[in-house]
């Protein structure tokens, strides 16, 4: 686990309350995940909720990077999965984007190394989990072996 | 999606992207590019991204070893017209494109890769 005690900003407080679950959110949008124009597909899902909810320029590119990025770990490591789009309610004193990746592939074994930016399985940069973990304001993964993956990047409005 | 235009004009190839290639049609791209530049004898390569909205690490890797590849051929590459908001991504990503030159606008491009050539290109004429 991550301390986060020296940042308890007003980030810090809500990456708590996504953590234990204490953001009531409604899901907008599941997309499948399977080929590389899926990965298109999400991109374009995302920005379109982003732009309707008004983010700036700089938040909707972070976050779509990270969109590519963790949809082409789907089909790249797992073969297949799925990004599912949860918003706070509309009107909500926190605007915040949140986007789930679930896969049931192979699983990663150790998932400290695979957060290493350059580490990489498939002979690639490695800079999908590490930078996509920069790129968010929040971010969650787990993974069991055999058993699949499940990554989850949060942006919210800073007021 | 359709296949990306490649321009020639004078030495110079101009790749102008305009929307978001899938990782096919990036593939497909980069193999035209190379042909053309091999075909043309081209000094000089210019991959327009100012439409680009992200690229993301798969797509910063293919333009980075199309550079290397052109370079090997001969010719000079410049990236032209990043977003802000993209570059500034790809530094958080963490990504570094060693070799790639990059411009403003078109005409910064076109004058960095010409000048890239500097004496040796004339004393080639
Ligand atoms: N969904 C997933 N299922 C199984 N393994 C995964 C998954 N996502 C990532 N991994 C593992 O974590 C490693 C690091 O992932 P990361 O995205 O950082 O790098 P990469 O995909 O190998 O390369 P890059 O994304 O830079 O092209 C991968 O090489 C792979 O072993
Ligand atoms: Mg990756």
């Amino acid at each position: 686990m991550i301390p986060v005690a020296e940042d308890f900003g007003r980030d810090g407080r809500i990456r708590e309350d996504l953590r234990l679950g204490r953001i009531c959110l409604s899901r907008r949008l599941a997309v499948p995940v399977s080929t590389f124009e899926d990965i298109i597909l999400a991109r374009q899902r995302v920005k379109r909720l982003m732009v309707e909810m008004d983010f700036c320029t700089l938040a909707r590119t972070r976050v779509i990077t990270a969109v590519s990025e963790l949809t082409r770990n789907i089909v790249v490591h797992a073969g297949s999965g799925e990004m599912t789009v949860f918003q706070s309610a509309p009107g909500s004193r926190l605007p915040l984007i949140l986007c789930e990746f679930t896969d049931q592939g192979p699983g990663i074994a150790d998932i400290f190394l695979a957060l290493r930016a350059g580490y990489s399985t498939s002979d690639s940069m490695g800079l999908g989990l590490s930078g996509s973990r920069k790129l968010c304001k929040y971010f969650h993964i787990e993974s069991t072996l055999g058993k699949g993956t499940r990554v989850i990047i949060a942006e919210w409005k800073t007021s | 999606m359709s296949d990306i235009a490649i321009l020639t004009i004078g030495g110079t190839v101009i790749v102008p992207i305009q929307s978001e290639p899938d990782d096919a049609s990036a593939r497909r791209m980069r193999g035209r590019i190379l042909e053309r530049i091999e075909k043309t004898g081209a000094r000089a390569l210019i991959i327009d991204v100012s439409a680009m909205e992200i690229i993301d690490s798969f797509m910063s890797r293919l333009l980075a070893e199309t550079a290397r590849m052109a370079r090997v051929m001969g010719a000079e590459t410049a990236l032209v017209g990043m977003k802000k908001e993209v570059a500034l991504t790809l530094i958080h990503l963490g990504v570094r494109m060693d070799g790639v030159r990059t411009a403003l606008s078109l005409e910064d491009g076109m004058a960095l890769v010409s000048r890239g050539k500097g004496g040796d290109h004339d004393s080639r004429r």
